[in-house]
Order: C-alpha cells, then sequence, then structure tokens
C-alpha cells in the first residue's frame, strides 16, 4: 500500500539530477554571514556587498527585494 | 506497518529481524539498522545519487583505503529507487563526552581534513557533529557517508555553526580555561550555544586566538538575526560568497584546532604508572596473573574498568578483538589515548573517560539515541584491578551492589581486593568515618563465590591483597 507513494518521489528525485540537498541542519543566519568575514579579504567584500545593498535600501537607492520566506510561498496561497 | 515495509525493501536474507538504530533518525536521507551483527544503511533515492558520485572521487577512495572513512560496500539499488549499503562494524561505539581532550581534538581534525578533501572535489560535509566519528581502537573513522552531499554553488558551510558548538568550542573551553567540556556535551546533545560559550569567556580570553570571530562575532550575529527570515544563504550567494572562502576558513579552523592543547593539571592518578604501590616483583606477579587468565581463550569485547593508564589493557590487548579502557581520571585517559596514538600499533584500545558510579546513561530522543555502556556491547572479560575499594569507600557504593551490577555483565573477571591493611585504603579512610562494615576480604569472597565460580586465586603484596579470576555460573 505504501510502496506507490514512495516510488513517487523517485521521478522527482531524477528530475532534481543529483540536486543537492539542503542540510536539515538549521546553519543559523548569524552563522552563515560570519562565514563570510571568516572567508579573508574576499569574504569581507562580500559581507560590504551585503550591507551596501542593504546601505543602498536604506537610503532609498534601490528597492527593496520581497523577502525570500515569502517569494518561496505559492501565490495563489489564500 | 513502517517497520514492515522496510524489511520489505530490504533484500538482506532476512533470518533475523532487522533492528533499526534508534539514534539515526535525524537525517531523512538515510537510517542505520542492524541485522545478524551486520550494519546496514537505507539510503533514500537522493542520498542514493549523491552515493553514486561520492564514491567516483578520489578522495573518498583514498580515504576509505587509509582507514579513514569507514569502509562501506553497496548491495544494490532498491525497488524504491533508494540504495542500500554495509558498513564495516565499529567494535565499541563511543560518544564524545566520553573522550579525552585528544579524541575530541583528532575528531575535529578529521572532520577539517574531510571537509578541505571533498571542497577539492566539489563535495561538502552537510553537518559537523563528533558523533559521526566512531573508533578502530585510536583510529578516528568517519562512518556518516550520507553527511557527504555536493556543494550547491554560491552556498555556505552549513554545518558550521554545529562544528563551533560540539568541537571547537568544548576543545576551546578546555584548552583556554581549563574547564573539562565532558559534563557539557553530556548534558547537551546539541553542545553550547554561542552566547553561552561567549559568556563563559573573561575579557582576557577574548585576546585568545578564535575568540573574537568564532565566539563573540558569532554570537552577536546569531543575536542579531535570529527570526529574521531573510534568505541569508541566497544574499551570500548574489554577493558572490564561493567554495574558496569556506576552503579559507576550514584552513584557518584546522590551524586553530591544531594548536589547541588541554593545561597540563596533574591529576590524582596521573602518575600512576611511575608511583603505584607495587615493587617490581609484586607487579611482575600480578601481570603474570592476568595474562595468564587472558590467555585462556580469545576475548571479544574486554572492558578494563579503572585502568588508570592502560598497562593490563596492554596486557591482555594480544588476546582481545577490543579493549575497552575506562577510567575517571581525564589525564590517564589521554596519556592511554596518546601513547596508542604515537605506537600506531594501537588499533584494539578504546581510551574512555568513565566514572563507573555515574557512567553515560542512556539518553535523548525516548532515551535510546545515545546508550548506556551495557547498551552497547557487553563484555566478554573484565578487568577491574585496584579499583574496589574505589567503588565502595569513595563512591559509597555498597559492596553487594558492586558485585552484583558485575555479575549482570555475564564475563568473565579478572579482581583485585585490596584490604584495609594497605596504604591505599588507608589513605582513603583517613578523613571519614569508616561506614564500610561490607569491606573485608571474607564478605568479598563469598558475595564473588555466590555469583561467580572462582578459577583462581592469588595473594599479592605480601597478603595485602589478593587477585581472583573469576567465571560466570
Amino acid at each position: 500500500m505504501r510502496r506507490p507513494a514512495y516510488l513517487a518521489l523517485v521521478p522527482a528525485a531524477l528530475l532534481a539530477g543529483t540536486a543537492p540537498a539542503y542540510a536539515y541542519l538549521d546553519p543559523g543566519t548569524g552563522s552563515m554571514i560570519l562565514q563570510a568575514l571568516l572567508g579573508g579579504a574576499a569574504g569581507v567584500a562580500i559581507a560590504g556587498k551585503l550591507y551596501w545593498r542593504r546601505f543602498m535600501v536604506m537610503i532609498g537607492m534601490r528597492r527593496d527585494d520581497a523577502p525570500p520566506a515569502e517569494q518561496g510561498k505559492p501565490r495563489a496561497d489564500p | 506497518m513502517k517497520a514492515a515495509a522496510e524489511a520489505e525493501a530490504l533484500p538482506v536474507a532476512t533470518s533475523s529481524p532487522l533492528q533499526r538504530e534508534p539514534g539515526s533518525f535525524r537525517d531523512r536521507n538515510g537510517r542505520v539498522h542492524y541485522q545478524d551483527g551486520r550494519v546496514l544503511r537505507t539510503l533514500g533515492p537522493r542520498a542514493s545519487e549523491n552515493w553514486q558520485r561520492l564514491q567516483e572521487t578520489a578522495f573518498f577512495r583514498r580515504c576509505v583505503e587509509a582507514g579513514s572513512i569507514v569502509a562501506t560496500t553497496d548491495l544494490g539499488p532498491q525497488p524504491d529507487g533508494g540504495g542500500l549499503l554495509e558498513h564495516e562494524r565499529i567494535p565499541f561505539v563511543s560518544y564524545p563526552y566520553e573522550w579525552p581532550f585528544g579524541m575530541l581534538k583528532d575528531a575535529a581534525l578529521l572532520h577539517l581534513d574531510l571537509m578541505r578533501d571533498a571542497l577539492a572535489e566539489g563535495f561538502v560535509l552537510k553537518d559537523a557533529t563528533p558523533y559521526n566519528v566512531q573508533w578502530q581502537g585510536a583510529r578516528p573513522v568517519f562512518i556518516d557517508i550520507p553527511s557527504f552531499e555536493p556543494l550547491p554553488p554560491g552556498a555556505p558551510w552549513a554545518g558550521y555553526r554545529q562544528f563551533c558548538e560540539l568541537m571547537l568550542y568544548p576543545l576551546m573551553l578546555q584548552a583556554y580555561r581549563g574547564v573539562d567540556f565532558r559534563p557539557l556535551l553530556r548534558g547537551r546533545i546539541d553542545g553550547i550555544p554561542a552566547g553561552e560559550m561567549r559568556r563563559m569567556l573573561s575579557a582576557r580570553d577574548l585576546l585568545r586566538r578564535g575568540v573574537l570571530l568564532h565566539v563573540v562575532a558569532q554570537s552577536l550575529l546569531q543575536r542579531r538575526y535570529a527570526g529574521s527570515g531573510r534568505d541569508v544563504r541566497g544574499a551570500l550567494t548574489e554577493a558572490g560568497f564561493d567554495k574558496s572562502l569556506i576552503e579559507r576558513n576550514v584552513a584557518k579552523l584546522r590551524r586553530l584546532v591544531a594548536g589547541l592543547r588541554p593545561p597540563d593539571l596533574p591529576t590524582e592518578w596521573g602518575d600512576y604508572e611511575k608511583t603505584h604501590s607495587y615493587d617490581a616483583a609484586e607487579h611482575a606477579a600480578k601481570a603474570d596473573f592476568v595474562e595468564r587468565a587472558a590467555a585462556r581463550r580469545r576475548w571479544r569485547l574486554v572492558w578494563d574498568i579503572g585502568c588508570n593508564t592502560g598497562a593490563f589493557s596492554r596486557l591482555v590487548e594480544p588476546r582481545a578483538d577490543c579493549v575497552v579502557a575506562m577510567d575517571a581520571d581525564w589525564l590517564a585517559i589521554e596519556r592511554l589515548y596518546a601513547r596508542e596514538r604515537a605506537d600506531g600499533s594501537g588499533r584494539r584500545i578504546l581510551p574512555l573517560v568513565v566514572n563507573l558510579a555515574d557512567a553515560s546513561p542512556s539518553q535523548g530522543w525516548r532515551g535510546a539515541e545515545r546508550r548506556d555502556l551495557a547498551g552497547r556491547g557487553k563484555p566478554d572479560l573484565v578487568l577491574c584491578l585496584a579499583l574496589v575499594h574505589h567503588v565502595v569507600i569513595t563512591a559509597n557504593i555498597p559492596l553487594a551492589d558492586f558485585v552484583d551490577w558485575l555479575a549482570g555483565l555475564g564475563a568473565s573477571v579478572v579482581i583485585e581486593f585490596v584490604s584495609r591493611e594497605d596504604e591505599m585504603v588507608q589513605a582513603l579512610l583517613a578523613n571519614r568515618e569508616d561506614q564500610y562494615d561490607d569491606y573485608h576480604p571474607d564478605t568479598f569472597r563469598s558475595l564473588m563465590a555466590e555469583r561467580f565460580r572462582i578459577r583462581e586465586e592469588r595473594p599479592l603484596k605480601g597478603g595485602k591483597r589478593f587477585i581472583l579470576l573469576a567465571e560466570p555460573h
């Protein structure tokens, strides 16, 4: 009885190819940002970029992107 | 229903039922089972594809050959699109809260080395827990194959926080503060959070290597972005984050961890091998008794409880598949581990910091995720040398209770009794009320005779001590 439901996963996995899974683990937002700083000079440039974007949004030079949590939601969600 | 469905998916001849490893549930991509002493791992379809790619990589083959990744056989594709693997069995499972500093450090270094090698070929370890490292004697082995996954372009290292909480912070605490990390790891299955770690450090510690970034900055950033719900991963990718940043972080972490050393605190028994109370001839007599007892047959699993720096573990090692050498004194175990590691021959002695009066319990989800000592495999031989007086007098455990516990293991026992005339017992009694009426050689002998068959007895140290070989009824 369970097997067809189980097998239904297979085509999805094939379509995704060897799409890497995101970890089951919560990497921690702050810990992810820190990793840019831990990457040396190139990382600091990336962190700068992240904050520059926020700065530009703040002074109205750039439009804020929709928060990704909402991007992920189906649009027809009532 | 579920167990039946899983059993159906496994092609292994089912002479005995599959047992699911109760600690294997966090990652839904795979699950560990046991059958007839074999270790099997089911893989979901996605994990199975990753596995196919992983075994093509040079680093994976190299590490399996070198023994740093568990030997694994592919048992073929499964009808559900997943896979089935068989792993070489680890003789005795142990947990980081039983390891000396050196073992946790070597587990962390192995993890970082595997990260470095995996990254070079487009893979990453998606988590970073020391529970994924087990031991063949004093040699660390990485056991969690589905942890290796292809690294998505531009993604950060998802396991970095976990690496800090379960490996880096415990090591830093012991190295920088002289704080025993084991009770902390035993008390918290997920380790030490950055915020808490920060509060355990002094102002002076802020200047120590790695503290400002890995502890202080991480704790501040975690607090700042807690519950923000922003797609930081996407933003990082967009800003140009790439693999080389992880590689740099891993290389720097490796240098940091390699430089950590525990402060060399002398503990009560650390110098035992030089200062024990035997003279050379008596020590040889004791060693001879132990050696002859061990030579009676081949032993699958020996427990040396109260092993000190492992002199007797080494004596029985040639006759055993695995010797778990346990002592409450972490420095003694630290020394045993360092020696076994340096020898290169150390393949069968597993050194663990265990206080028998407060040994590791079964704990975690349903109290079954991590198991108590006997739950991980009962011994067939127990060495219990110069220990009983500590159990009865230092830990206040009634002699009959201890002998009962020992008999419950169902093993042969080599046990030494230290009488009240011995200076070691006199030192223990010097400043406490003597409530130990049960601590008497005749009581000990009769308790042992009720629960075991006594095969041999020999007096030691001019009659102040004696040693027994006892077998289960």
